[in-house]
């Protein structure tokens, strides 16, 4: 005997066999469950990339306060927050006046230098001079990635420029070597390109050679962008930001988190919405899984009939249906989760700027997780609906099945 | 029905899928998908060319895909039709960033938004191509 032309289908094999049989069915409810999941591990991965982005930025800001000119309180949050490339300048005395605070623990000077081509585009780079000396803010993320310490034309970049250590970027027709590539932080600060004052001081000539004058009257010899301090413990930094700026004329004092507390608002409100929006989808997806599947079962009941007149118990032809609801719902978890996956790791840039807020992938292990709830919710939601409606027909009498049908 | 007839009767919408995700790729391409525009001085950037290239390649595969669902309808042997589409969907998926260079920030749109398009519709329309191949397997030409 051929036992391939004359095998039959076992109990078990049946549920799957079903589904194939009747393949636009099948994918119907596949379609449904893969959105459910989607939404579901999209929405809170989308949420927790924004947590992570801003917890990530809030430790790389490192400073307690930041001053800078006058004016520019609002180009250093587009700096920071936005990635809108910019300079602006105050004399070198600012720092000095700022170190004799006794409340002052460290102060460090930046110089806040644009390029206004990178050798690669024509989007201008923000290029953010540093004293190694006594730096605290930036050379704590810089050891990080190396050890090495920077010297004339050595640079370190932010992880969204695509250049790697050992590479060379060009500036003012200075060819710039990449020492590090700093490691994410899902703010604009990854667009930014690091170096010492004496690699600015390079440029900034440079740049007057090529006749690009506008630096050369802010050279980092004379002239600094923004100091950053960092207060003693146990001084409150608004007083601190408040004395400086009555004392020092011609300056504002920016603490990093005030800065910060506006975006912070911004997630707190997002979060609400999403999960609200989250809730909203579960609960219509639930209804919708459960009305599809009591429909398809009212179509079947013919189908039920015939399987429980060879034999089928109740609690078998359930069994069946249930079962075919969770190769749905499986089918669909992993379709939805890989989507969203695919998308949000693609796109990651894009949603980023369309964000306008630190956005930082969370790693592996929550990705793991939350696709496992997600698929658990969704496997729970379908199967619900599934035993609902399979409860609902194997109660039904089958001669009573049989004669509606006929 | 025929045995081929009937297990070739999967291809139809799986055409279809193809047809429809080359026409959204090269509507897309040449709109919300596009790469960099042109500089300041009207002159273009590198990955402008990497554009206009995903472009092109677009357009052949959404006619590719139009034949494909025309033999498929005809109930012709469509697998060769279906095959001749990997290689020019995996070529559109390799070809930013890798054959043509692209700008060298990750903000760039042709980094962030064309590039990441450009690989998802290449792989897509390779794998139901495959799919479709495969399904057309027991059709006699």
């Amino acid at each position: 005997m051929n036992r391939k032309k004359n095998r039959f289908i076992s109990w078990n094999r049946l549920p799957l066999r079903s589904l194939t049989a009747f393949p636009g069915r099948t994918w119907s409810l596949i379609a449904l469950t893969a959105i459910l999941s989607f939404l579901l591990f999209g929405g809170s991965t989308f949420l927790k990339s924004l947590e992570t982005g801003f917890s990530t930025l809030e430790d790389r800001l490192g400073a307690d306060v930041i001053v800078v000119p006058e004016d520019a309180e609002d180009k250093l949050q587009k700096v920071v927050l936005e990635g809108v490339p910019n300079y602006f300048y105050m004399d070198k005395k600012v720092l000095d006046e700022v170190e004799k605070f006794p409340e002052v623990e460290k102060a460090s000077a930046q110089y806040f230098l644009c390029s206004a081509k990178a050798g690669c585009c024509s989007m201008p780079v923000q290029i953010i001079g540093y004293d190694p000396d006594t730096d605290f803010s930036v050379t704590p993320w810089i050891r990080e990635s190396t050890k090495k310490e920077l010297g004339l034309f050595d640079i370190v970049v932010g992880a969204n420029i695509n250049a790697d250590a050992g590479g060379q970027i060009k500036f003012y027709g200075n060819t710039c070597q990449v020492i590090a590539k700093l490691s994410a932080t899902g703010s604009q600060l990854d667009n930014a390109v690091y170096a010492t004052n004496d690699t600015i001081l390079a440029l900034t000539r440079s740049s007057v050679e090529k006749g690009i004058n506008y630096l050369a009257q802010n050279s980092p010899e004379d002239e600094i962008s923004a100091v950053q301090i960092q207060v003693r413990d146990g001084q409150d930094p608004e007083s601190v930001a408040r004395k400086v700026v009555s004392a020092i004329k011609g300056t504002a004092a920016v603490q990093t988190s005030t800065m910060l507390s506006g975006l912070s608002d911004s997630l707190s409100g997002g979060r609400k919405t999403i999960h609200l929006i989250l809730l909203m989808v579960w609960v219509l997806s639930a209804v919708i899984l459960f009305i599809a599947e009591t429909l398809l079962v009212r179509t079947r009941t013919a189908e039920f009939a015939y399987i429980r007149t060879i034999g089928a118990s109740r609690r078998m032809l359930s069994g069946m249906i249930l079962a075919e609801a969770l190769l749905c719902g499986l089918a669909g978890s992993l379709i939805g989760c890989l989507t969203a996956a695919v998308i949000l790791k693609s796109f990651r840039t894009a949603i980023e700027a369309a964000a306008g807020m630190p956005y930082l992938s969370p790693g592996l292990k929550y990705t793991v997780l939350a696709a496992l709830l997600s698929a658990v919710i969704t496997l729970l939601s379908g199967g619900a609906a599934a035993f609902l409606a399979a409860f609902h027909t194997s109660r039904a009498d089958t001669g009573t099945l049989l004669r509606k049908e006929n | 029905m025929d045995q081929s007839s009937k297990k070739n009767s999967g291809i139809v919408p799986v055409s279809l899928a193809v047809l429809v995700l080359s026409a959204i790729y090269m509507a897309g391409i040449f709109t919300f998908l596009r790469g960099c525009g042109p500089k300041d001085d009207g002159s273009f950037m590198t990955c402008h060319w990497a554009e206009m290239s995903l472009k092109g390649l677009s357009a052949v595969l959404t006619m590719q895909s139009v034949i494909l669902l025309c033999s498929a309808v005809k109930g012709l042997a469509s697998g060769y039709a279906a095959l001749m589409m990997v290689p020019v969907s995996l070529l559109n998926a390799v070809l930013p960033g890798n054959l043509i260079p692209l700008c060298m920030m990750d903000a760039m749109r042709c980094r962030s938004i064309m590039t990441p398009a450009a690989r998802i519709f290449g792989i897509l329309i390779a794998a139901l191509a495959l799919l479709c191949t495969w399904k057309d397997r027991y059709k006699k030409a």
